[in-house]
């Protein structure tokens, strides 16, 4: 049976009624859902704004931390992590020992060189281990700074004699 | 419109406006509103004779599916969704206030189904029988006998399985014969 054939004049919605329906409808949905969107998409960017002025402040806070603990240090412990931090920079641009010692050496220089530095790191770990970070006992610095004083001139000749390819 | 072709082309025609629907496109849903208003309206109205519950049920509706049409998934014609909705609206308020005026018919679930309930014959006077059926009955032929939806689609609305539909279709329509029957013997 066809739908037009069952239903009635009086089954179907007047035009009136049509539009009294579609105007509660319009009101109770027009706005909400442009408001939602506005206000999800502005939670949005205020929660994506919130987090990089979190990460700027944190890195802020971390370096002025760092340099605060720095400045704080003895002119000794500093001096100490100069030659620390000028060692790393020379290794960090040589081949690590185990690549060195597999490539051909001329006459075992580098052979020798290598184990140079093998005992001078040998003897900075072990004063190390006695020394505490803000010890500043004259003698024991002055042995360290010896001993790191010589590992960056090994080092430095390692560069130099053209032993190594950078 | 039972057949899969027009359905396809249906859902085609209206996905667009539904996507629009979605980012708050008012006048979209206007035009999805104009082309379901009017059969929601009229199949909602076989289950009350106050105009001002269907408006209610019809409205609550739409306002809801616009809250929902992001769960829409397009698996289904938009119509049979908005129908579901507007089922569960006029289900929940019948239920809320007792329902149903008429008694439930008891349509003898232990009678075996009549296999030639396909040669079924509408008649006028079924439509007061039919009024006096619950709603899940009235709904199931309504929708399959004079909307046109299939079983699955209905089973899908009314949270059944399709057998039950099935079941349910076969029975009412063999409760409005025998009804007729006995009205003629009692006429003639």
């Amino acid at each position: 049976m066809k739908a037009e054939q069952y239903y009635t004049d009086d089954d179907r919605p007047s035009r009136e009624s049509r539009n009294r329906m579609w105007a509660v409808i319009s009101r109770s949905t027009g706005q909400s859902r442009i408001l939602f969107a506005v206000q999800d998409s502005r939670s949005f960017f205020a929660g994506m704004a919130a987090a990089v002025l979190l990460l700027l402040s944190g890195t802020g806070i971390y370096f002025l931390a760092n340099q605060f603990v720095e400045s704080r240090q003895p002119n000794e412990v500093r001096f100490d992590d100069a030659y620390r931090s000028a060692i790393k920079e020379f290794e960090d641009v040589l081949p690590s020992p185990v690549q060195v010692t597999s490539v051909e050496t001329n006459g075992g220089r580098l052979q020798s060189r290598i184990q140079q530095l093998a005992l001078i790191d040998d003897a900075i770990t072990e004063l190390r281990v006695g020394i505490d970070q803000m010890d500043v006992s004259p003698l024991k610095r002055s042995r360290l700074r010896q001993l790191y004083s010589m590992k960056l001139l090994v080092l430095q000749d390692i560069i130099q004699q053209g032993d190594t390819e950078l | 419109m039972r057949h899969t072709f027009e359905t396809q082309n249906f859902m085609n025609d209206e996905l667009p406006l539904i996507q629009r629907s979605r980012s708050g496109d008012h006048q979209a849903f206007r035009i999805l509103y104009e082309a379901h208003v009017d059969s929601l309206y009229r199949f909602l109205k076989q289950f009350s004779k106050n105009h001002h519950d269907v408006e209610e049920w019809v409205q609550r509706t739409f306002i809801k599916a616009f809250e929902r049409l992001d769960s829409f998934q397009g698996r289904s014609r938009f119509s049979s969704w908005i129908f579901s909705i507007g089922l569960n609206e006029m289900r929940s308020d019948q239920r809320r206030t007792t329902i149903l005026q008429f008694e439930p018919v008891d349509m003898g679930a232990d009678i075996p189904l009549d296999d030639t309930a396909d040669t079924f014959q509408w008649n006028e006077l079924m439509r007061d029988w039919l009024a006096q059926l619950d709603e899940v009955k009235r709904a199931v032929f309504l929708l399959h006998e004079i909307e046109g939806y299939s079983h699955g689609e209905i089973a899908g609305m009314l949270n059944i399985q399709e057998s039950t539909s099935r079941t349910i279709l076969t029975r009412t329509k063999q409760w409005l014969r025998d009804q007729w029957n006995q009205e003629r013997k009692e006429v003639g």
